[in-house]
């Protein structure tokens, strides 16, 4: 088997038998789960002190509280990311535990490599976790039909294409969370703290929310911009709100110059925050 | 030369943030031996470990394990196992899954077998046997003891068929009957099976009796290396003598033969260090007949505490 197999086999035992990470899924999909049941629970009470019921407001429906549900998952979902990510290298540093893989004829260069995948790989269980909870919590509380308001149809589930949205929104989101993934493994390079690498990834994380007005248009070039929950320009938040009726969700060119550029500016990141860690951790002291 | 060694340091230096930290470190270890790494806290015994094993960049120097330079490990053929301080258990997993994910990313099986060769490869049930720490598989570890820690190292170590442990104060925090256990297996395996030891540690009536050769480190320098044996013998022997006439007993020992340096007064008495060549009845008689009045004539074989003392107070 090849070094860089075993590095990998390795790194998804870890990645199956830590329970770190079993506790961080868990946690998303109860968060998801939480989410809707207390949105169900919220329109419930509105309902009986003579609020709007099923089919007089878009709430009342599976695909906006599906999305919803999913966002609130992913909250949790990306900082865990960059928690386990960024403070897992320096950690087993700290440790010393990072000394055993690297003295079983595996190189530096394979064992970082095989941690940059499972940056890729954790991104889409948590997200899997976070979708699958969210449908299964939407399902059970509410009905998946048309968008309705006042008893009327505001959004055909097929020909708006609701549905469609919601799934592209959340297809969107794999780049900047795999991007997020691998900047936080490149930081744990970096970095000799976990706390360091753990500030520096939030940092990057929450740079566009708090810059946006200074960045402007550029903003979706820098991939956290897109990250589906704490992004500033988070697709699956639009289409949350699209889905439940809110017809200024998109502006006129939202999707040509945000959703556009975010189909390709996460993997120029990818490739310059693995190369980074590469560099980095290819002499470091350990 | 190289082709009889298992390890060699020649020349190291090593500076870190700026702080010249090993300033000459040169070891040689030959195959099969069970070599002691010996030296004060923080003389520079972990840090040459680390070099040796391509963990710490070096600015000076040659580092080679089985004639393969330290930078590039990952191509040696030979396996070796390494429990370092700290031990590098990781918390989140059990000892066995430690002990697992080591013989995944090794390419090794979890059961014992044999391989073409005829050679034994270890799995996890074994080492876990051959420390003692059968009965502790399902701990995290975080709950291992700090001893147990070390023994969990050296297990995950000994997994496979290394040709060479490089182990860091693997007899630390172990209570009397682990560290007898774990110097009775390093024994064995150096005998039996031809494996080659690197041990550091301060337990140097230990190593004495278990180890061939040691090396001695002090503030980033080798101070001594050499055989065991060797090295006791030419320490010498120490005299205790409780006797009268101080002036007569001095005068007759500084002129004996064998005596190594002048006698030094203690509490009652004199010390001396004394080689093979000494006579010690010529001596005495020599003292009776001066009238010393003798109460004690006492020989104490050299040990490796003296050869450690004695190498630290040349080099200051």
């Amino acid at each position: 088997m090849s070094a860089f197999l075993r590095a990998v086999r390795g790194e998804f035992y870890l990645l199956t038998h830590r329970r770190s990470v079993f506790w961080l899924h868990f946690g998303v999909m109860l968060l998801a789960t939480l989410f809707v049941a207390f949105a169900r629970i919220k329109l419930g009470i509105l309902h009986g002190a003579g609020g709007p019921g099923p089919e007089q407001t878009g709430a009342w429906n599976f695909w906006p509280q599906f999305g919803s549900g999913a966002r609130a998952g992913l909250f949790l979902a990306e900082i865990g990311i960059v928690a386990h990510l960024a403070g897992g290298l320096p950690r087993e540093i700290a440790s010393g535990a990072i000394r055993d893989p690297l003295s079983r004829r595996l190189s530096r260069l394979h064992f970082l490599g095989a941690r940059l995948l499972v940056a890729l790989v954790l991104p889409l269980t948590l997200l899997a976790a976070a979708t699958l909870a969210s449908a299964a919590s939407a399902s059970t509380f509410f009905d998946a039909g048309d968008i309705m308001e006042d008893g009327q149809v505001i959004l055909s589930i097929e020909d708006d294409e609701v549905a469609h949205y919601l799934y592209l929104s959340l297809w969107h989101a794999v780049g900047p969370l795999m991007a997020l993934g691998v900047m936080a493994v490149a930081f744990g390079a970096m970095f000799r703290r976990g706390a360091v690498a753990l500030g520096a990834g939030l940092t990057l994380m929450l740079a566009p929310t708090l810059l946006h007005e200074t960045l402007g248009d550029r903003a979706p070039w820098l991939f956290t911009d897109l990250l589906p929950a704490l992004g500033a320009d988070s697709f699956l938040e639009r289409t949350s709100r699209f889905a439940a009726g809110f017809n200024d969700a998109f502006t006129y060119d939202w999707e040509e110059s945000v959703v556009g550029p975010g189909w390709y500016s996460p993997w120029p990141a990818v490739l310059l925050f693995a190369l980074m860690g590469l560099f980095l951790f290819r002499r470091k002291a350990l | 030369m190289s082709e009889t060694l298992a390890a060699s340091i020649s020349g190291l230096h090593v500076r870190l943030g700026g702080r010249p930290i090993l300033k000459g470190v040169d070891l040689s270890v030959g195959r099969g031996e069970l070599y002691g790494l010996l030296g004060r806290n923080g003389a520079g015994k972990t840090t040459a470990m680390r070099c040796l094993l391509g963990f710490l960049p070096f600015q000076q120097g040659k580092v080679e394990m089985f004639g393969v330079s330290a930078t590039r490990l990952s191509r040696l053929p030979q396996a070796y196992g390494i429990g370092l301080d700290p031990p590098g258990m990781d918390d989140s997993l059990t000892l066995r899954q430690n002990l697992e994910v080591a013989c995944i990313r090794g390419g090794l099986s979890r059961q014992n077998h044999t391989d073409s060769q005829g050679r034994v490869h270890r799995g996890v049930d074994d080492v876990l046997d051959l420390v003692g720490l059968a009965h502790r598989q399902h701990n995290r570890g975080d709950r291992l003891s700090h001893g147990q820690g070390r023994r969990a190292a050296v297990a995950r170590a000994l997994l496979g068929a290394p040709e060479l442990l490089v182990l860091d104060e693997p007899l630390s925090g172990l209570d009397p009957e682990g560290v007898e256990r774990l110097l009775d297996l390093f024994r064995t395996l150096c005998q039996d099976l031809g494996v080659t030891v690197i041990l550091s540690s301060h337990h140097l009536r230990e190593v004495e009796h278990v180890c061939d050769r040691v090396g001695i480190i002090e503030d980033g320098e080798t101070l001594l290396e050499g055989e065991v044996a060797t090295l006791l013998a030419a320490s010498g022997d120490r005299l205790r003598i409780e006797a009268g006439q101080a002036d007569r007993v001095r005068e007759i020992l500084s002129s004996a033969a064998g005596v190594v340096g002048p006698p030094e007064q203690r509490q009652g008495g004199f010390e001396v260090r004394v080689q093979e060549s000494f006579d010690p009845v010529a001596t005495l008689q020599k003292l009776v007949d001066a009238g010393a009045e003798v109460s004690a004539f006492e020989r104490e074989r050299a040990s490796l505490i003296d050869v450690f003392h004695q190498a630290l107070e040349k080099a200051s």
